[in-house]
């Protein structure tokens, strides 16, 4: 799924740093780096997953690809269905609105991605509308059609969102996505806020919708077994940094970092049997206004060195297709997913 | 959960939660009533506000009467006419009912002439009694003034002064609140710092020095309007900051991300989506600012410094019962109070019932 399909995002460089602003002057003494340097591509048809803990940057990320946020500064290369690759970070607001129709977003809430205040029909229709894409009876038509497509009912359009559950609310959403016709969608937890069986739902949908629209998704998760069934690669990022990228299965078999080591093995295993030998990544998400001198990573990494602490090391493919952001990726032997 | 639910739009839901208050269901048509009562003064008072009636200064209050006192029923209420006695040592006049005389209320009764609605002219009054006899239901003033009919004229000032002013506070609080939370920023902070300073200042002295320096000259008119640019004036604040902490949260709800990236514009998202989710808060605070300006207009006219006579406000009608001597002798007097009283509490009624269903969806 990945050389063999050409690339339909490709950033670089990218970065957004929140200034830290202080006094009634708002002086700017720092910076959250949210996001800090990261290259990725992402190929078309693929779903890329991308997995860390809280406050890592993941959100941000995908909020700058589709410029929900501003970037500081970077590359975002999309190409679009004509094929043209488009620098999206250099993009006026009228080739901007263009470009979203072919990048959309899933959000995280599904209470507060949709205005109560509209019903259904309305809600889907708006990129519709606003893109004069459809009007009148087509409009109709089409909203039918994206309201079916996701799973709910013709009768459902005139309803408001209160009348719906979490996982309902959720398919709206990604009609409302969908309504524009979009190569990439990014899912911002899409299904974080759902409980495990409509989690399932929506993952089964989202699957579904790829393979019959060719659509490629950067699903963001902090879940890792949700990232582990969705995702054809997958990217683990730590304080705004990507710690390793890599095919799902390769990756969760073997990692390259022990970052993603400490993730796989703080999940907790199904086998209450195996609950003994459980792994607790010790300390707190560092923070992203002061990271720690060196690898981010290193002072809660059980094989930190001097080297660790002073070196900031670079993402480098240490196998094919394979990249991580360890000084010892090839030496140190990580363990992978337990067996369950 | 029934269909009509589902497809229910926000105002339907806000009627439904608003319905479980009582309190608020019962203010709500009874200030209708008082609001329709202050434009239908002229029709509904059976005197006119100015009229003096030079034979009955300072007199009590009569009672609408079914009964006589022989104890016979009368199907059409009547009053008594007074009886005078001044006392030979105070010389203070002091009324009481004359049973003698007994004026029957008739519905529909031709009297003194008035413009209804400023423009329909017009002698038929809603009850009367007939051949220019005294029907003074709240007693009179010290110039023989009928109190019912003059408190009925005082709440046009009154009650049109809570929604005039608070419509002019919206203005003021609505665009500066706007501004103030959609740019941010260091125009955040400077309309911030500006608004503490303004809620710092102690109000009555405030009002007290603005309102002295409107010229004595003004008219009544402009006068009336005059003090309303200075209640918004002060009391914009509250509603600013209203506004802006809601468009503050709204900017970072999803919808107006997800609204954003539909490829809608800056005003569509303003006027479909930021505005409608804060209607229900405006309507809230405005309602629950009528009565303080309503309080504010009492208390400046109360002090002499509002609206001035002849022109009637409840507060100037409190005027009159300033000291303790006509509190002790003219107790009726106090009647105008009670209005606002009533008001006040009516509009804090509603205000509480709306503010319970202004966000249906919590």
């Amino acid at each position: 799924m990945s050389r063999s399909h050409p690339a339909i995002l490709e950033i670089d460089h990218l970065k957004k740093y929140y200034p830290i602003q202080k006094g009634f002057l708002r002086r700017t003494v720092g910076h959250v780096k949210a996001v800090d340097d990261i290259r990725l591509t992402i190929h078309e048809g693929e779903t890329f997953g991308l997995v860390g803990e809280s406050g890592c940057g993941k959100s941000t990320l995908g909020r700058c690809l589709i410029r929900a946020v501003e970037p500081s500064s970077g590359q975002v290369a999309f190409t679009d269905r004509s094929g043209e690759r488009l620098n999206v970070l250099s993009l006026d607001n009228k080739k901007l609105k263009k470009l979203r129709q072919e990048m959309q977003m899933v959000f995280q809430d599904p209470f507060s991605s949709l205005n109560p205040r509209m019903t259904v029909f309305n809600i889907v229709a708006e990129p519709l509308v606003c893109n004069g894409i459809a009007r009148g009876a087509e409009l109709v038509r089409r909203v039918t059609d994206l309201v079916e497509r996701v799973g709910l009912e013709r009768s459902h359009l005139n309803r408001y969102p209160h009348a719906f559950s979490g996982g309902q609310r959720q398919r709206i959403g990604i009609a409302r996505a969908l309504a524009t016709n979009p190569r990439f969608i990014v899912c911002d937890e899409a299904v974080s806020a759902l409980d495990v069986s409509v989690q399932a739902q929506i993952i089964n949908l989202l699957q579904d919708l790829q393979r019959s629209l060719g659509l490629s998704y950067l699903f963001i998760s902090h879940d890792l077994s949700v990232i582990e069934h969705i995702s054809h690669r997958v990217g683990v990022m730590y304080v705004g940094k990507m710690a390793e990228i890599g095919e799902t299965e390769a990756l969760f078999a073997k990692p390259l970092h022990p970052y993603t080591e400490a993730l796989l093995l703080s999940k907790p295993a199904a086998d209450p049997a195996k609950r003994k030998e459980r792994y607790v990544l010790s300390g707190e998400v560092a923070n992203p206004a002061s990271p720690p001198s060196g690898c981010a990573f290193h002072p809660r990494c059980p094989y930190a060195t001097e080297r660790c602490k002073t070196d900031t090391p670079a993402l480098v493919e240490v196998e094919p297709d394979r990249y991580s952001a360890c000084h010892y990726a090839g030496e140190l032997q990580l363990q992978g997913k337990r067996q369950s | 959960m029934s269909r009509s639910y589902e497809t229910s739009s926000q105002w339907r839901l806000m009627w439904r939660k608003f319905k479980k208050h009582r309190l608020a269901l019962i203010a709500l048509p009874l200030l209708l009533l008082l609001y329709l009562t202050a434009v239908f003064c002229g029709f509904l008072a059976p005197n006119l506000p100015e009229t003096r009636f030079v034979d009955y200064k300072n007199s009590p209050p009569q009672k609408l009467r079914f009964v006589d006192e022989e104890g016979k029923f009368h199907l059409r209420p009547f009053v008594y006419g007074y009886k005078m006695e001044i006392d030979k040592e105070s010389f203070r006049r002091t009324f009481t009912a004359d049973t003698a005389r007994k004026y029957p209320v008739h519905l529909f009764v031709k009297g003194d002439s008035y413009k209804l609605l400023g423009f329909i002219k017009s002698d038929v009054h809603l009850f009367g009694v007939k051949d220019g006899n005294p029907l003074f239901l709240m007693g009179t003033d010290k110039l023989g003034r009928d109190l019912f009919s003059r408190i009925l004229y005082g709440s046009r000032i009154s009650l049109s002064f809570g929604m005039a002013g608070v419509a002019l506070t919206l203005v003021f609080g609505v665009i500066i609140g706007g501004i103030s939370g959609y740019f941010g920023g260091w125009v955040d902070t400077v309309i911030q710092r500006l608004i503490d300073l303004l809620i710092s200042i102690p109000t009555i002295p405030l009002w007290m020095a603005l309102a002295a320096a409107l010229p004595r000259t003004w008219s009544t008119a402009q006068l009336y309007l005059g003090m309303i640019v200075i209640f918004s004036l002060i009391d914009w604040t509250g509603l600013a900051r209203v506004v802006r902490g809601k468009l503050l949260s709204l900017r970072e709800e999803d919808f107006t991300m997800a609204a954003r990236l539909s490829g809608a514009s800056h005003a569509r998202i303003i006027f479909r989506h930021l505005l409608p989710s804060f209607y229900s808060y405006l309507i809230v605070t405005t309602t629950m600012a009528i009565p303080t300006t309503i309080l504010g207009e009492t208390a400046l006219s109360f002090l002499g410094l509002g609206i001035q006579a002849p022109a009637v406000s409840w507060g100037v009608l409190l005027k009159d019962a300033q000291t303790l001597q006509t509190l002790a002798h003219q107790p009726w007097l106090l009647w105008p109070a009670a209005f606002i009283v009533l008001t006040v509490l009516l509009f804090n009624f509603l205000g509480d019932g709306l503010r319970d269903a202004a966000d249906p969806y919590k």
